[in-house]
Order: structure tokens, then sequence, then C-alpha cells
């Protein structure tokens, strides 16, 4: 499927079925309950518009323990019985994102997956802007803007076109889901199995949109002094991602590179993440290699796009 | 109710009663002047008798307490019953008895109403003989809220006096509101009022009470604050006009127990034409951790179309923040007016601006409770972050583009001191307490076109104090193409406003904040310590314009310029140029000296010292 010159045409019909899948990490249910309520209303919206006919929200929980009990979801689903059917599975273990969203794709007849983080709250036409992004063939994602915070990569301000999307709220036919094999989990546990799969759409010929018109909203705070905060776990698994995403898109240069700076680190979340690769390469677990003409991907200092500010 | 000798004077109650009475008399046929009367209830000293009789043209009769009082009128020829109003049954009977079958044209009742302890059954009996009589009342009560009273109150002071107003024998005391509650219970209606004013009553003593006395900050605070937060003030008594109406069931006591409140109003203001990022603004409300609070959109100067778009975006919210959605639409006033009339009908007990072009993060409204929860009443500050966007259409749709990263350029920590200069709290970064809006009456400044926020701020927290949070919980955006306040302005509107502020900030007492004693101290011994080092460059710099005025002086002088022909190129400083005394205005001191001692040593000015002499 991958390097083929042919794309079909995603156009939404009416009345298009879309499964919204999100997984489940240690969350507060009081924020699963407000991201709910905006996705049934965002659904109630689309669905009167006939623009959509169908919304379930597929839920794979990874946390030790069941954040919904049988009950809560039940009260959960009673908040909008009507515009959105809750679809929840406990995992029973940490599955990560990447493996976590093949698994509740699996399966899945909807004509749209909407690949979304539990908590983010969509504004009420959400459905409306992400679709209608579609209509502009050949497109296989469509990504959208995040509140309060946006991301600071460079998009075309006229057609949306951006190197790669995030995963926090993203729109991706089912079909070509299927076809790019979801998400690579051999590779990625937390990040950068949306920059791998946004760049293997892009290899198979569609573009990636970036629409500021569908915003959700997805809670980030700054330090005091109005500075990005990542968390540990963020910057772990993004500095391993790096890695493996670098070998994958077929950049021995940076693999070097980044490996010899972060074995140089005097922190261990960076010389951790430099053995994590060097373990995997060396018991032959890395995946096949893509792009090796490097048409697609893109490293620059550590971002995998032009990026318009730095943040 | 001063007048130890009661007289009438056109600015005391009597004159001020006759006045209405003038002005709403109707006209009496000569024949009908001995049949038509007016009823002044409780006057001992019957003030108004003869005027009323000379300039309305009726018979004066006087209802009085005591035979006695009644014995002394009638020996000045006044037609005088005894009796008096009680709101018993028996009242009826007694005032008809007084009118008889006479035409009853008015109704006064001159500072009696407060004695007593049934006022509504007092009035009630009035009404009924008004309803009979088609006639008016006249009603003047003293104001237990001048400022006089009110003050020494605060301090813990409440003289009874033999009269005045707090007059011994007062069972009721009013304030506007009360007055106002008891004559719509009674059934009367007041139609016209000129009321007696008094800066200084007769409660003002001690004289030298600090919060009494003419000329102390204390007096000045209070006063500015007395003044803005309601009217009253200086009256002494109220004087109405009042008519018979239907009877209302309101009651006279208010709640102790106030009605339940969100925790926050949210007023956000909107022309319509920010759709887009209104849409943010919403979603991010949606967000929020702490959801107790409700939005009050001013749509200002909608068309059909923008008031359309508005609603739509209010409605495709999720129910639960549409229905704690109020949208009041507003056609009249400047950008400023939104605001009043947003605060005014805000029911939280704080109340925030969030523009229809600003983002709040998840813990915007939560950390305006924890703030308030550790300091009730004062302004609650969180930081906001600065961050450009601009309009964009992606595939034809609109929507908002940030261009630059969020920047902390906003202090932590409020600063009241250098508030005192320029602005540096966005107004999406703060929650006003309701109180100073609600109950003292602050109120944006209408009169100013921009940085009213800053004004408003200034004002409130010069009473009520500001607790600051440093944590950041909203974005400010700035419009880097597009129209904004920041733009609709040019920077003379700017200006202008700025300085109308510092001019209201220079004429206003003000109490020192706590803790601000302190900053104002260090600030000074820094700037003391500063001055000596501008002394020094001030006594350079002056001493440096002396002799730049010199060498002025020197190229600038008839002599000078007479002697033209004398001068050679190149003997002075630039060599090969006309010798201009612009040349010379950045040179220091020193080099100055050097040209000055050229110049003076030149040929050309050298011969023609002569003309100087003359000069």
């Amino acid at each position: 499927v991958l390097q083929t010159e042919s794309t079909e045409d995603f156009t939404p019909a009416p009345g298009a079925r879309i499964q919204v899948q999100s997984v489940l990490y240690n969350n507060e249910p009081r924020a699963i309950e407000r991201a709910f309520d905006s996705l049934a209303r965002a659904a109630d919206l689309a669905i009167s518009d006939d623009i959509v006919g169908s919304v379930v929200w597929r839920i794979g929980d990874a946390s030790p323990i069941r954040t919904f009990s049988d009950e809560q979801l039940a009260a959960l689903q009673a908040r909008d019985p009507n515009s959105v059917w809750i679809d929840y599975q406990w995992f029973g273990e940490n599955t990560g994102s990447a493996r976590g969203h093949n698994v509740l794709a699996d399966g899945a007849t909807a004509d749209y997956l909407l690949i979304q983080n539990p908590d983010v709250i969509h504004s009420p036409r959400t459905l409306h802007e992400l679709l209608d992004g579609f209509h502009h063939s050949p497109v296989g994602m469509v990504e959208a803007k995040q509140l309060p915070i946006e991301h600071p990569k460079e998009y075309d301000r006229h057609t949306g076109e951006t190197g790669w999307a995030t995963t926090a709220c993203a729109l991706i036919p089912r079909k070509l889901f299927e076809q790019l094999d979801g998400f690579d989990s051999e590779s990625f546990f937390l990040y950068c199995d949306d920059v791998d799969f946004s760049w293997k759409v892009r290899l198979a010929g569609y573009r990636v949109i970036f629409q500021p018109s569908a915003c959700v909203f997805h809670d980030k705070k700054l330090s005091t002094a109005g500075a990005w905060q990542p968390s540990s776990a963020e910057i772990y698994y993004s500095a391993e991602a790096a890695l493996f995403l670098a070998h994958k898109w077929s950049r021995d240069d940076i693999v070097d590179s980044v490996l010899a700076m972060f074995q140089g680190s005097e922190d261990s979340t960076y010389t951790k993440a430099a053995a994590s690769f060097v373990s995997a390469r060396d018991e032959g677990r890395l995946v096949a290699r893509l792009d090796p003409s490097n048409r697609i991907a893109v490293f620059d200092d550590g971002l995998y796009t032009k990026h318009r500010y730095p943040l | 109710v001063t007048n130890q000798a009661p007289e009438l004077f056109y600015d005391n109650v009597f004159g001020h009663v006759l006045a209405l009475l003038k002005t709403h008399r109707r006209p009496v046929a000569d024949g009908a002047r001995t049949e038509t009367i007016h009823l002044d209830i409780g006057d001992a000293d019957a003030v108004m008798a003869e005027h009323i009789e000379r300039e309305l043209g009726v018979t004066y009769v006087a209802l009085v307490a005591s035979a006695e009082i009644a014995a002394a009128l009638r020996e000045r020829g006044i037609e005088a019953h005894v009796g008096s109003v009680a709101g018993a049954d028996t009242d009826a009977a007694l005032l008809r008895e007084v009118v008889g079958a006479r035409t009853l044209q008015s109704i006064s009742m001159i500072d009696n109403l407060s004695q007593s302890a049934h006022p509504t059954g007092v009035l009630s009996s009035i009404r009924a003989l008004m309803l009979e009589h088609r006639c008016e009342l006249v009603l003047s009560v003293p104001n237990v809220t001048h400022w006089n009273v009110g003050f020494k109150l605060a301090f813990g002071i409440w003289d009874y006096t033999h009269e005045g107003l707090l007059d011994d024998s007062h069972s009721t005391f009013f304030s506007r509101t009360n007055l106002l509650k008891t004559l719509t219970v009674s059934g009367l209606r007041t139609f016209d009022a000129d009321d007696v004013e008094l800066e200084y009553s007769d409660q003002a003593f001690p004289e030298q009470h600090p919060a009494l006395a003419r000329g102390t900050e204390l007096n000045a605070f209070l006063r500015q604050l007395r003044r803005q937060s309601g009217p009253d003030d200086t009256v002494n008594q109220f004087v109405w006009m009042c008519t018979a109406s239907e009877p209302n069931s309101a009651t006279l006591t208010v709640s102790v127990k106030e009605p339940a409140r969100p925790f926050l109003s949210i007023v956000m203001r909107t022309q319509g034409r920010r759709i887009a990022s209104m849409r943010e603004a919403f979603t991010s409300l949606a967000g929020q951790d702490d959801t107790d609070f409700e939005v009050i959109v001013v749509g200002h100067r909608l068309g059909l179309d923008e008031l359309k778009d508005v609603e739509r975006v209010i409605d495709d919210n999720p129910a639960w923040l549409r229905e704690r959605t109020r949208l009041l639409k507003l056609d009249h006033g400047t950008r400023v007016t939104p605001l009043n009339h947003g605060f005014a009908a805000a029911n939280g007990e704080y109340i925030a601006i969030l523009d229809d072009d600003d983002i709040p993060f998840a813990n915007w409204v939560s950390t305006f409770v924890e703030l308030a929860d550790e300091r009730p009443g004062a302004i609650a500050r969180a930081v906001a972050v600065r961050q450009d966007i601009e309009n964009v259409s992606v595939l034809s749709r609109p929507g908002i583009r940030t261009e630059g990263a969020p920047e902390r350029i906003y202090p932590p920590v409020f600063d009241f001191l250098e508030h005192l200069s320029y602005n540096s709290t966005p107004p999406i970064s703060v929650a006003f307490p309701r109180g100073p809006f609600h109950d003292l009456k602050i109120v944006f400044d209408e009169t100013l076109e921009t940085t009213e926020d800053w004004d408003y701020l200034m004002r409130v927290a010069a009473i009520t104090g500001v607790h600051s949070s440093p944590a950041i919980t909203s974005i400010y955006h700035w419009w880097k193409t597009g129209e904004s306040s920041r733009t609709e302005h040019s920077k003379d509107d700017w200006d202008k406003n700025h300085t109308a502020i510092l001019r209201k900030l220079d004429q206003t007492t003000m109490l020192l904040p706590y803790g601000v004693a302190k900053d104002v101290r260090e600030w000074l011994l820094d700037r003391r310590g500063m001055t000596d080092r501008d002394v020094k460059q001030l006594q350079n710099e002056n001493l440096r314009m002396l002799k730049l005025q010199r060498v002025w002086e020197i190229l600038d002088s008839s002599s000078w310029r007479a002697a033209g022909v004398l001068r050679l190129p190149g003997v002075l400083l630039r060599r090969g140029r006309r010798i201009k005394a612009s040349t010379y205005l950045n040179y220091s001191a020193e080099a100055l000296d050097q040209v000055i001692g050229e110049l003076e040593r030149s040929r050309s000015w050298t011969m023609t010292s002569a003309f100087r002499r003359r000069g």
C-alpha cells in the first residue's frame, strides 16, 4: 500500500459513520464527562445536519484499575443516550497509545476513525469542520486545532496542508487506516506514532490537513515563567521515539547524532532512551525502513516539520 | 427639623413643601376659597399657614397633638384641630370630621411619620382621605442615611437629639428605599420630589471627629465612596409629593439570606464580528475544571446577521453551558457600556471579563475560586500570557491562527504602585468581587474610549486590594491584523485616555494597601540614590547647555554674521565646512569648551569685537 501513486477519494457521503476512539490512562472521570458532553453536542449537531449518521466512542482503558465501573458508565451514557454510543473496554495492561488505538480500531465498521485524547473538549462543530476537509481529495487525515496552546507547526494558510498531524484529535478514513496498518506499535509506545502515521499517509499520496476552524480544548499548563512544561514521561517517550522514527524513515545520520547526544547526556532519561533503541537494534527488533530517498520525513533540530515559532 | 424658631425659608423643609404644593396646585375659584382647605398634620408651629393661605388661596387647617397647641394656633387666627393620625380605626372619623363638607385640596405631613411605630397604618388612613377628595400629600421625612449619621455610626456613635435627624421621639427611621417601600405598601405613589439637602446636618458633631471634619483624609476617602455608592448622602429630609395608588404587598424587611449565586459571572462583550474566536472562547469555557459560573454575553450594536451568528454560537454549546449563558442585546453607548450592562446583570460572587477573542486555560475559574477563598472580597488576579493571532481561512473555513509563542510579559504579582503609572493586568487575568460594582456603585467610566479596564481595576483595587497568583491561567490575544480596540483608536486617543486616568488617580484619596508602605519606602530610597546620580547628570547637562548656548550666541550674533566675509574656511574645527551652531548639539561640555575657545580666538570674532561692544 505504501508509496502508491493512486489514491482513493474519501469524500464523505451524507450520514457518515464515525468511530471516536480514545485510550484512557488514569484520567479523571470528571474530565471524561466534560469531554463526553462536548462530543455528544458535536455529534448531535452533525447528525441533525445529516452530515453524520452515527457516532460511537470506543474507549480503551489502559489504567491499572478500571476508571469507570458499569454504573458509572451507565451514568456517563445517560448524560446523552442519543448522540454518542459509548463502547468501553478495560485493557488490563498499559498498551500505550499506538497499540491501544490499533486494538480499538480492530473490527471497526465506521467510515472514519476520530483518534483523540480522552479529555479533549470539542467545539460544537468540530465534526462538521473535520469532515469538510475530506471534500478536498486526496486527503488522508484532518487534524483539529488545539486550545489553549496551539501546536506551532507550519501549515498552508489556504489548503491547511501540513507535515504531520497530532492525534490529540484527528480524523482518518477507516479504510486508509487499515490500508496503512494503523499505528506502528512496534516502534512507538506513546509519542511520534502520529508523526509516523502522518508520514505514511503522505507517502501513500494523501495530504495531511490542519484545520483551525475545527478547534478542541486540550488543556496544557504553562510554568509560571510561561514555558512549556513537558512531563518526564513526555520527555522519555519523545526521546526514545525520535531514534525509532529516524531509523524507520531512513535517516542514519540523525540516528547517529541523536544517539551520540543521548548517550553522552548526564540526564538518565536520555541515556535510558538511547539504551532502549540500542537494545532493539541489537536484538533485531527494528521495523523495516521507509522513504529511502527522504521525500517525506523531515528532521529539523528535533522537530518533524517546520515550526512557525518556538514553543 | 433643626430650626429653633421655625420659619419658612425657600431652602428649608417648609419652603420645599410649599414649592411642591405651588407647582402642583389646582386653580381655586374665588368663591370657593373658604370651602377649599389644605390640611397640615402635626406641625405645632403651623409655619406654612399664612404662606399657604396667601400663595395657594386656600384655607390652612392644622391638626395638632394637644389642645394647648391648638389654642395657641387659634390665637394666630389659624383653624386648628386636636388629634393625631396613628394608623388606628379612629383615624378616618377624625380626618373626616376635620375636613367636614369642605373640599380637601392637599395634605402635608412634615417630619411626623417617623414618630409612628406603624407608618403604613398612618399613611393608609391618609390615603383613604386622599381617595375621597382626589388630593395629594406632601410628605417630609428625615433621612437616616445622611452621611453625618452613617459615618458616626461606623465608629459606634449614635446620638439622639431633642429634634433633628435622630429626634428622640422617632420610632421609625427612613432611608430612601424604606420610604419607597412604605409608600408602596400603603398604596401611595410618589410623583415629584424636592428633597432638602444639607452638607452638614444637626448630627455633624463632634466637629473634630476625623470622620466628620472636612479637612481629613478619612473624611475625603469616606465621602468619595459614599457619594458614588448611592444617592442621599447630603439629603436631610426627603420631601415627596404623593398620590394614591393601589397598595402593593411588598415586604418592608429584606432577607438576610443572599440568593444562591454562581461563583463567577463571565461577561463577554461581542460585536458579532469574531465568530471564530468566540467559538474558541466558549470551547475553552466548556473545558473549565470548575464550572461554577454563568456567562453573560453582551451583544453590542448587533445587526441581524451578527445577532444570528452570536445566537448560533451560544445555541451550539453543550446543554449545561447553553443553559447558563444569557445574551443581552445593547444598542447604545460606547464600547465600555456593555461592561456596565454585563456587570449589572451579573449574579456571581465575582465577575470576570472574557472578551470574545481571549482564551482561558482550564484552571482559569478554579484559580479565581482559590484566590477568593484565601482573601474573600479582594480582586483575584492570576497571570495572562500574550499571544499574537490573526484570522485565517483554510479551505474557505474561517479560523484563528496564532502567530508567535505565548509571551509572559505581565508580572506575576499585582504591584499597586506600578499600576499607578501603567497597566500590566489584562482584563482576562482578574476577577472582580461583585460588591464594588453592586454595593459601592463603582462602574466603568464610559467617557473613556480605551483602557477602561485599567481605570476600573485601580478604582476597585484601591478599596478591595488585590490577591495574586503567579499561575498562568489565560491567553490575552493581540490581533496582528484586523480590527481591535488597539487599531480602532489612534495613539492620540490612547494617550488622551491614559492622561485622563492619571488625572482621575491624582484626584482620588486612596487607602494604601497592606505592605505598600514598605514598597513606597524602598522606592523612595532607591529614587534618592538615583537622584544623586541624576543630579550630577543634570548638572552636567545644564552646564553643557550653557556652553552650547554660548556657541549659539557667538554664531548667531549679528557681529559674527556681519563678519561673514572675514571668515576663512578651515580656521575652525569643521574644516572646509560652513560653521553652524547645530553642528555642536551633541558635543560634550569639554568639547564645547574647546569650540568656544577656538571661536573666540577666531579672526572673525576678534575682528568684530567692536560690534559686540555696541550691541
